[in-house]
């Protein structure tokens, strides 16, 4: 830049022009003080609007780095500089950031009379770069330090950018994943339904999921995933940005709580027939004793060929093995651990199972006990388990009712729409009302210490619930009532 | 309940077991007392305010009565064998001075007639 000054008069319209400058500008003589300079000057070296410099020395007025004398110095020799990017520590500590140039500007004869710098801050655009640079570098992070699975795949499922956290979840490198591997690849068939199900949502609400399915691992190995995904544009065309969780460790862990739960409930089962074993041995010894004494009395019949009476006692015999092995069969049938797989059982079967525990119970004290089953439906699940609820609650209603005056207790299967009720209603004194919702808790008893585990009902209800079903109490009952609702 | 066919002292067999009392009927026939057998504890009771008695066997656990509770509406003191199919009563009768033993079922026919041996008529005995 060179700077000519003629006379007076066009000094006055420089430095007017000087004022309108938006960058700072400022004239030096060769001994460094201000011949000129405009606002923008002052400014940008944060000294107050209006400050009279002329005259001044530069070094008097601004703490100028060495580094920058050298500039001037080298200037004032003929030579022309300026950076880019450069700071200025303000005398009130604020940093600026400017870009400059200095340059010699000659008097009328040609020699070197001083120096023209022009310095622009621009603190706000570095600041706008750094804090740029700085998103995108967290940006970088989260995507590179994600514990979930990021990836940008084509609307044809070719994979764009993917990050390690789903690199590891697939089991591919990421060279292998650049080099055109494709969500379908690593999609079981299986799934196709599923997948078209997402593409449709994506299609109209732009998003997908949260959609489980399974990946197809590089080694072979499926492995379980949550996705959840959004439509993306890019240059006018559609990506789908994916959110891919790894759901192997929370799988192994439902694994093992449903294991646990299971366990629960066979022990609970257990407890319940300790506390049934009295009436259990009842039902056996009744008939071992029919048994001996129709055989002790046989040789004499035997010898007076009483043929009628031998007939009465081989039948006899006959009916009270068959009952005693009716409660053994009923025993082991209800001891067994579940079976693996849920299978459509009929209602009927289920309350049988239950009835052939407890009915010799219930009517031998003294219980009146009426059994309605009008349904012929069948619920899909696991019968032990279901009979095991229906036990429960009979085995209840049995301790509540054994003690009312009036002793009796009442189960009635009906269908009800697309469901199938069974209700257990006893003549006992009934639930208080403030413990309506407390008798699903675990450890809740209303029997003496030892006389029940308490966990009986929240057990039933886990089981009803983990059938799809709902275990709740009427309280609208004039009597104590649990109802069981089941999709048939 | 059919009367028996003499005033002697009877042995009642009392279970809500209809066929124990047909089998026990038999078992107990010809031990030198009439037998009569009852599957309700009411009609039992009924019959001790009328007819004599020589010893009761009665089943503990029936559905209208127990058969201690028979025993506490019991007005005549008489041998009292009680049977149970249920396991672990035999603290609960221990203690009660008007039960003379106790058997658990399934016992053998045999043990029954031992205990009531000393309450039958001697001549008659078998």
């Amino acid at each position: 830049m060179r700077v000519v000054v003629g006379d007076e008069g066009a000094g006055e319209l420089l430095r007017g022009v000087l004022h309108t400058l938006r960058s700072g500008f400022a004239v030096f003589d060769r001994d460094m003080r201000y011949v000129a300079y405009n606002e923008a000057w002052l400014e940008a070296h944060g000294l107050p609007p209006g400050r009279d410099l002329l005259g001044l020395r530069h070094y008097d007025v601004l703490p100028i780095r060495d580094e920058w004398r050298e500039v001037h110095r080298r200037c004032l020799e003929g030579g022309t500089e300026q950076r880019s990017k450069d700071f200025f520590d303000r005398p009130d500590g604020k940093r600026e950031h400017l870009r400059w140039e200095v340059t010699p500007w000659r008097a009328a004869g040609g020699s070197i009379a001083g120096l023209v710098i022009y310095a622009e801050r621009i603190t706000e655009q570095v600041e706008a770069e750094r804090r740029l640079a700085e998103r995108e570098s967290m940006i970088r992070d989260l995507f590179e330090q994600s514990p979930v699975g990021l990836n940008l795949c084509s609307m044809q499922g070719l994979w764009i950018e993917s990050n390690p956290a789903f690199l590891g979840i697939i089991g591919y490198s990421q060279a292998e994943a650049d080099g055109g591997l494709t969500y379908w690849q690593l999609t079981p068939r299986k799934y196709d339904a599923d997948e078209a199900i997402q593409l449709e949502n994506l299609r109209l609400h732009r998003r997908y999921g949260p959609y489980e399915k399974e990946f197809i691992r590089k080694d072979g190995r499926l492995v379980p995933v949550r996705l959840n995904g959004f439509l993306v544009e890019r240059d006018g065309e559609d990506f789908i940005w994916s959110l891919i969780e790894d759901l192997t460790a929370q799988r192994a862990l439902e694994a093992r709580l449903e294991e646990e739960r299971v366990k629960a409930i066979h022990a609970s089962k257990l407890a319940m027939m300790g506390e049934m074993a009295a009436s259990f041995a009842h039902e056996i010894n009744n008939p071992l004793e029919i048994i001996d004494a129709f055989a002790y009395t046989l040789k004499e019949a035997i010898a007076a060929g009483d043929a009628a009476y031998l007939d009465e006692a081989l039948a006899g015999i006959r009916a009270a093995t068959a009952r005693a092995g009716k409660i053994v069969h009923g025993l082991r049938k209800f001891a067994r651990e579940r079976d693996d797989a849920p299978t459509e059982v009929a209602i009927a079967t289920i309350v049988g199972d239950a009835m052939d525990l407890c009915r010799a119970r219930i009517r031998t004290h003294g219980v009146e006990l009426e059994v309605k089953v009008e349904t012929a439906s069948c619920v899909r699940g696991h019968a032990v388990e279901l009979a095991q609820v229906l036990v429960n609650l009979l085995n209840n209603a049995f301790d509540a009712a054994r003690v009312a005056p009036d002793k009796w207790i009442r189960l009635v299967a009906v269908d009800r729409g697309d469901s199938v009720v069974i209700t257990v209603e006893d003549s006992g004194a009934g639930v208080p009302a403030h413990l309506d919702d407390d008798v699903f808790r675990p450890f809740f008893t209303t029997k003496p210490v030892g006389a029940g585990t308490g966990l009986g009902l929240s057990i039933s209800r886990s089981i009803i619930e983990s059938h799809g079903g709902t275990l709740t109490f009427d309280r609208s009952a004039p009597h104590t009532r649990f109802v069981v609702e089941l999709s048939r | 309940m059919k009367p028996p066919p003499t005033m002697l002292p009877a042995i009642l067999y009392i279970d809500d077991e209809a066929m124990l009392c047909r089998v026990f009927q038999r078992v107990l026939d010809g031990c030198g007392a009439p037998i009569v057998t009852f599957t309700d504890p009411e009609l039992a009771l009924a019959y001790t305010r009328e007819h004599p008695v020589a010893a009761i066997v009665c089943d503990y656990r029936m559905p209208a009565l127990s058969g201690l509770e028979l025993l506490e509406r019991l007005e005549i003191e008489v041998p009292f064998v009680l049977i149970s199919g249920d396991i672990g009563i035999a603290p609960i009768v221990q203690s009660n001075p008007r039960v003379t033993a106790v058997l658990a079922k399934p016992f053998q026919p045999e043990a029954l007639l031992a205990l009531l041996q000393p309450y039958l008529p001697a001549s008659t005995a078998r």
